[in-house]
């Protein structure tokens, strides 16, 4: 009570001008607007342009009317949805699964599960994705020949370029990410509620389907709407699976206006884009409506230690599944892409060899690649992290100019521009303007579009911990004589630097492997990992792509192995209080998008 | 009406013993208070009833019914047990309405649908929320979620009821009124209940019987009456609010008293006690604070009187608090405001200072120095038969 006279004291001369942003706002404002309004606003815009970017054109509409008028954007669209649909039905009930298994039960292998899900997830899709080309393809894939061996027949029955095999591969990467963003919310789950149910006379099973299920309803609502919005936006998954089985969604359509026409179709793409934006707008409203009126409050400081539920025989059905789980989502890719790095050619399975590695240092465009995808991996992650922090804690300050959500809104407009209209809204926005249009074809537009891509999850990753120190915190800190930046620098920003750590990881990991946005911006003097195994893909050369891919996964193991080191050692001799605030969480959280869970 | 059995109880959470073979009997009808500080094993036993825990050793059975022996061969699950249960933070499930959260023990009990909604209202009314019927539990307040968390606990109407600190998030005032709210509930329904607290006052104004539990034992098993005006421990004394425990020697002896030689300084109190003890037995003096008598020195007399050095006075509202150092021991004494006379009360003045025998209780460092202290236990009161009201702890 006694700092009220004081501050409002402080303050009243300033009344005047308080709708004036700090600088910091203004600051954070002007980069939010230039970094991510300008490319979803240039989205708009290169819609209605008769050429493509920077090039001289005049207004047009013939594009637009032509996309909505064409035969294939329908079917594209129900193709989309119905994958997303079948992709995160079955990876949510996957995830619940694993969820509840190691959150409630005594399940043997149950420990091997978050690991195993942080792995999944950190693999680049791309690298998941064609590795199980390899495993799976018609009618050569490594399977098929297993299976031809195995039962001496001549059938390959795998197709994995098909509509179940999309599905599938969707499904094993799909059930990671729900799995790490719903552990949280079951872990925290009031362990209380479930024994009331159990003292009111209410068996396992049925505990499990009427309380605990239904209490963790928004978060699982809000984890099934983001997933949906994840399978919408897929682009990787299938461009490679997908289009050769004549199956096209919307953002390989996209792609297609701009990659399988003479001349590309700039504007056609940018239409297009603009719908599959709207769809997520869409959803995403509604996951805020849905949240916004149903937040349950389920996590209690107070929990006793609980005891986890023996299932008796069934747990050996738990354990299948988390074996079964791990041999397709983990084992076999990785298997099959190491030994893929190996063969001399993509098939032969004998004189096995180190060739394809020295090819990738001995190629300057692979090597070059190699280091491009590590450096803009580091730098656009560290960037995105770095925003996310000022943005959240921005946020959290109170402030009566109206400025002070627009950093926030732009985050979340962003959140629903998936990669590929990202990338074509960034050429649009880089290019038309004079004096930006050297920026095309460089590391630089590339990374600026990451940045751009990765600051919603890093925002995520980062805003719970934010929220979680309490502005006691800093106040106690400007009572003890601290200055307004000592406060944030020395107390808040002090106490988020793992999650700051963490976020940095997560988005490394997602713009180092991320295929969407590289593959319209860069060129061949700056490409990426991604881009040049999908090229090498496309022209059949697997092996060197697998072998470049084991390269960046090397690097990412690499580079969680020196953080892990790094905070270790921070522990031990800095003596860092454990708990006080840790990692991203995101248990009440379940918006937009992961992290690491588990960490 | 089913009595609670539990012998030999142990427990054991990775290499802690949380529970050291705890034996109780809560008679059918009665409601028992286990009082303790907090990791002293009460709310472990309290589960363990519930079947939320499997307890590592000995049994508990309720109605004669065993639910869980020590060796593993018998765990009844808790939905089997026929218990209700009243959690601290409520644990009411906000999925549901409050009609729905309270109709939950009767549907899973597949009771027949006409009558669930005659008993959920009428449980509902037992709590005075039958308003509320409609109400997510998310818009309830701390003390009504708590009246709803009761209303499930008995609508199934239970065997035995168990409470796990179900007032202690809720303020002081409401503390008071929900009291009553759950002594009625037990009485209306009539079940054997057990209580689990940290809260002296709670457990005394509530309970039939009260056992004091620490570090995983009961150490002292009685009515109110005895836990708060004849503590077998110095554990207990202090728990239930003694201020004062002199540790002595058990020195002399005579019909209906006891001298206790006080260390270090030697003085012999008298205190009044039934029992015979040998002398050397080590006894410690427990006295309440406002039970001790201040005046200026020479003042007073009868037995017990000592000439003490006023450490400090400070001003306690409708009393005076004094602190007196006596014999090398520090005493506090609580009394009115004119006790020293016009005097003043300076600190290092030297005072005299009464311990009344009837009001000094010898009291054990141990439950074993308490068993030789008291050697017959005090026989258990029939069934339902409550404590008489114990003043001063309302």
């Amino acid at each position: 009570m006694a700092g009220v006279p004081t501050a409002a004291t402080g303050r009243l001369p300033r009344l005047a001008g308080a709708w004036r942003p700090s600088p910091s706002l203004a600051a954070l404002c002007v980069i939010a607007v230039v970094l991510f309004l300008w490319p979803v606003v240039m989205l708009l815009y290169g819609a209605f342009r008769s050429a493509p970017p920077g090039v001289e054109s005049g207004w047009t509409t013939d594009r637009f009317t032509a996309v909505f008028g064409s035969d294939s954007l329908w079917g594209s669209l129900l193709n989309s949805v119905l994958l997303s649909a079948l992709i995160i039905g079955l990876g949510t009930a996957l995830a619940i699964y694993f969820a509840w298994l190691v959150a409630r039960t005594t399940t043997p292998l149950r420990r091997l599960v978050a690991p195993m899900m942080l792995v999944v997830f950190a693999i680049p899709p791309l690298f998941f994705i064609l590795s199980w080309v390899l495993l799976g393809q018609q009618p050569v894939g490594s399977l098929n020949k297993l299976f031809q061996v195995v039962t001496g027949s001549e059938a390959a029955p795998l197709n994995i370029q098909s509509w179940y095999g999309m599905v599938a591969v969707g499904v094993m990467k799909v059930t990671a990410v729900e799995f790490l963003l719903l552990i949280g919310p079951f872990l925290a789950l009031d362990s209380s509620m479930a024994e009331a149910a159990r003292v009111s006379g209410s068996g396992r099973l049925r505990t499990f389907l009427q309380i605990e299920v239904p209490v963790l309803a928004p978060s699982i609502l809000g984890v099934v709407i983001l997933g949906f919005i994840v399978g919408l936006s897929l682009l990787d998954l299938p461009l490679v699976l997908g289009v050769p089985a004549g199956i096209d969604v919307l953002p390989t359509e996209i792609y297609r206006y701009i990659a399988a026409r003479n001349p590309a179709d700039y504007a056609g793409a940018s239409t297009l884009s603009m719908l599959l934006v709207a769809i997520v707008l869409v959803l995403l409203v509604a996951q805020w409506r849905v949240l916004g009126n149903r937040q349950f409050s389920t996590v209690t400081g107070r929990g006793h230690r609980r005891e986890p539920m023996d299932l008796g025989r069934w747990k050996y059905l738990g354990t299948a599944a988390i074996v079964l789980y791990g041999l397709v989502a983990l084992v076999a890719p990785l298997a099959q892409f190491v030994l893929g790095s190996l063969q001399p050619y993509a098939g032969v399975y004998t004189n096995l060899t180190f060739d394809n590695y020295r090819a990738v240092f001995e190629t300057p465009d692979l090597f070059n690649a190699f280091k491009n995808t590590l450096a803009i991996g580091l730098v656009s992650g560290f960037v995105a992290s770095a925003l996310a922090v000022w943005i959240s804690l921005v946020a959290r300050r109170p402030s009566s100019s109206p400025l002070r959500r627009l950093p926030d809104l732009t985050v979340w407009l962003l959140a629903a521009v998936p990669g590929i209209t990202l990338g074509l809204g960034v050429l649009w926005a880089y290019l038309s303007v004079p004096g930006l249009k050297s920026l095309f074809a460089t590391t630089w537009i590339v990374m600026i579009a990451l940045i751009a891509g990765v600051t919603p999850i890093a925002t995520r990753a980062v805003g719970g911990a934010v929220r979680q120190i309490g502005g006691e915190l800093e106040e106690s800190a400007r009572v003890a004589g601290a200055s307004s930046l000592r406060a944030t620098v020395g107390i808040v920003v002090r106490l988020i630097l793992p999650s700051f750590f963490a976020a940095w990881f997560l988005t490394f990991v997602l713009a180092a492997g991320n295929l969407d946005i590289p593959i319209l911006l860069s060129s061949t003097e700056n490409a990426t990992v991604p881009t040049v195994a999908y090229d090498t893909y496309t022209t059949g050369n697997t092996a060197q792509a697998a072998a470049t891919f084991c390269l960046l996964l090397a690097s990412i193991v690499a580079v969680a192995a020196i953080g892990g080191l790094g905070s270790l050692l921070a522990r031990r001799y800095l003596r860092r209080p454990r708990g006080a605030v840790r990692g991203p969480r995101l248990q009440h959280d379940p918006g937009l998008v992961d992290h690491g869970g588990g960490r | 009406m089913s009595r609670i059995e539990i012998s030999r109880l142990g427990k054991r959470f990775g290499n802690t013993d949380v529970l050291h073979g705890v034996d109780l009997t809560v008679e059918a009808g009665e409601l028992v208070t286990l009082l303790g500080p907090s990791g002293c094993g009460k709310t472990t036993t309290l589960r363990c009833v519930a079947g939320l825990e499997r307890p590592d050793a000995g049994r508990i059975a309720i109605g004669g019914d065993e639910m869980a022996s020590g060796d593993g061969r018998r765990f009844v699950a808790p939905e089997r047990r026929n218990v209700g249960m009243v959690f601290q933070n409520y644990a009411l499930w906000p999925h549901m309405t409050v009609f729905a959260n309270v109709a939950y023990p009767l549907r899973v009990r597949r009771a027949p649908r006409r009558e669930i909604g005659g008993r959920v209202m009428e449980a509902l009314d037992a709590v005075g929320m039958a308003p509320y019927a409609e109400r997510l539990v998310t818009q309830l307040s701390g003390g009504q979620a708590q009246r709803v968390a009761l209303a499930r606990a008995i609508v199934a109407r239970p065997r035995v009821l168990l409470f796990d600190e179900p007032l202690s998030n809720l303020d002081a005032r409401l503390r008071i009124s929900m009291r009553q709210e759950v002594r009625a509930a037990h009485e209306r329904t009539g079940t054997t209940s057990l209580y689990v607290t940290h809260d002296q006052e709670e457990a005394i104004a509530l309970s039939d019987r009260v056992g004091v539990m620490r570090d995983g034992i009961i150490e002292q098993f009685g009515t109110p009456r005895e836990i708060y005006e004849r503590p077998a421990t110095r554990f207990v004394a202090t728990f239930v609010g003694f201020e004062n425990v002199l540790p002595g020697t058990v020195c002399a002896g005579r019909p209906g008293a006891l001298g206790v030689g006080l260390e270090p300084g030697g003085a012999v109190l008298w205190c009044d006690h039934d029992h015979s003890v040998a002398s050397g037995r080590r006894a410690h003096l427990a006295i309440r604070a406002e039970d001790v008598l201040v005046g200026p020195e020479g003042s007073l007399d009868g037995p017990n009187v000592l000439t003490a050095t006023l450490q400090s006075a400070t001003y306690a509202g409708r009393q005076m608090e004094y602190v007196l150092g006596v014999e090398g021991l520090t005493i506090t004494a609580r009394t009115r405001h004119d006790a020293l006379g016009a005097a003043g009360v300076e600190p290092g003045r030297s005072v005299g200072v009464a311990l009344p025998p009837h009001a000094l209780v010898p009291v054990g460092e141990t439950k074993e120095d308490a068993r030789a202290l008291t050697p017959e236990t005090a026989a258990p009161p029939s069934a339902g038969a409550r404590g008489e009201p114990v003043p001063g702890a309302r």
